[in-house]
């Protein structure tokens, strides 16, 4: 098939043979102007990205076939002939670019009539002597781009409300059910002291539990105001643990607290210490049938402190792995999936960082980084405990 | 009379707690808190009939269905959930569960619901 190119710079056509010209220019070395100028246009013919260049005098130069393609016209229409005949959403751009050297770098706009959206950048370009001689823009088709993020964005919010709804139906529908019967039994019950004594006692539990999981929702929803003040980190982990003491965790966990040298920072008490302690109950549940976890805790530069979790749990699976903070995801039934989402909320309203990396059978290590924030205060060291874990009784 | 059997399926304590305050006049109680466990009851004694969450931990509630409907096709099972899932209320129906009930219940609803299963047997 032989095609014909206009050759601007020596204004005369060049007959061009697609397939051996191929074959010639890819092998040899390029010899003529016009063998060269041929090679040039036939990888501008290739590119899949719409190129259209212009010279100082404002005329189309170069309208590859990409741009045919995404413009839905010839290049014949445009080349040699000013700017204004190119679509306005990209003249604009390549005669500003041309005019004032401003870049675009993927701006995206909309080719009317037909509305096609496109990312766009342009550049001036020079001859040897740095000189403008022109403008290009090279712009590409974005609706694919556009539908694939779309569906994956729809795809997360899909999978977002199936969580949530689970979530919903189990810790509100649940509760309600007790509530609800008890309220229907009433009236044949009423005189049943036994009766009266379950339904003020179970009722008002899941009053409670209904409450506290609608507050964890509001908390999570809801931008954080964080009261900070310089405290020790370690007494908010101590706290933390103590606090889950006595509670149903198996009573052979075993705590190996590990560390060194830690600054006072900048934190809200409350706030950090309902974190840790999402963090230290979901390391305690992987290990239901009991084991170690290590906490260690240091500073790793004047900045910033490191905490790290360490269960010897079931681990999590790699496709999970990414989702452990999402909000309601969560792999055991009658969890909310919102205790880790917390955690990393309050983490970053501190302006710090949580990670997780975790092995299938070995375990999994939580990694918190805090921002130290404020002139250190050192530990004094008459004051630090011993290696084993103890109810800490020193005030602050 | 001997009393009917209730087996109840379902993974939430209070829940359980809820159906045995329903049913303990008139009927013996049995419970499960997963599919695994309905299964293994089911092995040892035959209900007249199953109360059975869709959705619990371990097994999928339509899986266990299946299997209740496999080792017995004429056991009737009331499917109860607290997700007003229809596609899922038809897909039970369609394994040949007797009736399908949302969280919470109407006590009355859940006792008739029963007697008619019973009835039809």
């Amino acid at each position: 098939m032989i095609e014909k190119k206009y050759d601007l710079l020596t204004k005369k056509w060049v007959p061009l043979e697609r397939e051996g010209a191929k074959k010639e220019y890819v092998a040899q070395r390029v010899e003529s102007k016009e063998e060269r100028i041929t090679h040039d246009y036939q990888i501008l013919d290739n590119i899949s990205s719409g190129i259209i260049a212009v010279n100082l005098e404002g005329k189309v130069t170069i309208f590859n076939k990409r741009a045919e393609q995404i413009i839905r016209a010839k290049a014949d229409e445009f080349i040699g002939k000013e700017l204004t005949f190119i679509p306005s959403a990209l003249a604009d751009l390549l005669l500003e670019t041309l005019k004032t050297g401003k870049t675009y770098h993927r701006e995206e706009v909309r080719i009317l009539p037909q509305n096609i959206l496109v990312g766009v950048s342009t550049s001036q370009f020079y001859n040897s002597r740095s000189e403008v001689i022109g403008a290009a823009m090279v712009f590409a088709d974005l609706l694919k781009i556009k539908e694939a993020q779309q569906s994956i964005e729809q795809k997360s919010e899909d999978e977002f409300w199936k969580r949530f709804s689970h979530c919903l139906a189990h810790e509100i529908k649940n509760p309600l059910v007790s509530i609800s019967t008890y309220t229907q039994l009433l009236p044949g019950y009423y005189n049943d002291l036994q009766f009266r004594e379950n339904f003020l006692s179970t009722v008002s539990n899941d009053i409670l539990r209904l409450n506290s999981f609608v507050e964890k929702l509001i908390t999570i929803a809801s931008p954080l105001e964080l009261n900070l003040q310089i405290q020790d980190i370690e007494k908010v982990i101590n706290d933390a643990l103590n606090s889950l003491r006595g509670t149903n965790y198996p009573q052979t966990i075993f705590i190996d607290w590990q560390r060194s040298n830690l600054p006072y920072i900048n934190l809200d008490f409350d706030k950090l210490k309902e974190a840790l302690k999402n963090i230290l109950i979901n390391a305690m549940e992987a290990m239901p049938e009991g084991g170690a976890l290590t906490i260690s805790a240091h500073s790793v530069s004047e900045d910033f402190v490191e905490l790290h979790f360490q269960d010897r749990g079931e681990g999590i699976a790699s496709e999970n792995l990414s989702q452990v903070f999402l909000p309601f995801f969560t792999t055991k039934y009658g969890h909310s999936g919102l205790g880790l989402t917390l955690a990393k909320k309050i983490i970053e309203a501190h302006r710090g960082s949580i990670e997780v990396k975790s092995a299938v059978g070995v375990g999994s290590t939580f990694s918190v980084t805090l921002p130290i924030n404020t002139q250190e205060k050192d530990r004094e060291t008459e004051s630090k405990m011993g290696d084993r874990f103890d109810i800490s009784s020193s005030s602050l | 009379m001997m009393r009917r059997k209730i087996l109840i399926a379902d993974d939430e304590v209070g829940v359980r707690e809820s159906y045995r305050m329903i049913f303990k006049d008139g009927y013996e109680v049995l419970e499960a808190g997963n599919g695994d466990e309905a299964l293994k009851i089911l092995q040892n004694t035959r209900p007249d009939v199953i109360l059975l969450d869709i959705i619990m931990p371990h097994m999928n509630g339509v899986e266990v269905l299946k299997e209740i409907k496999s080792i017995d096709k004429q056991l009737p099972v009331i499917v109860i959930t607290a997700i007003k899932n229809t596609q899922m209320g038809k897909e039970a129906m369609k394994l040949g569960a007797f009736a399908y009930l949302t969280k919470p219940f109407d006590v009355m609803e859940l006792q008739q619901v029963v007697q008619r299963a019973l009835i039809q047997k």
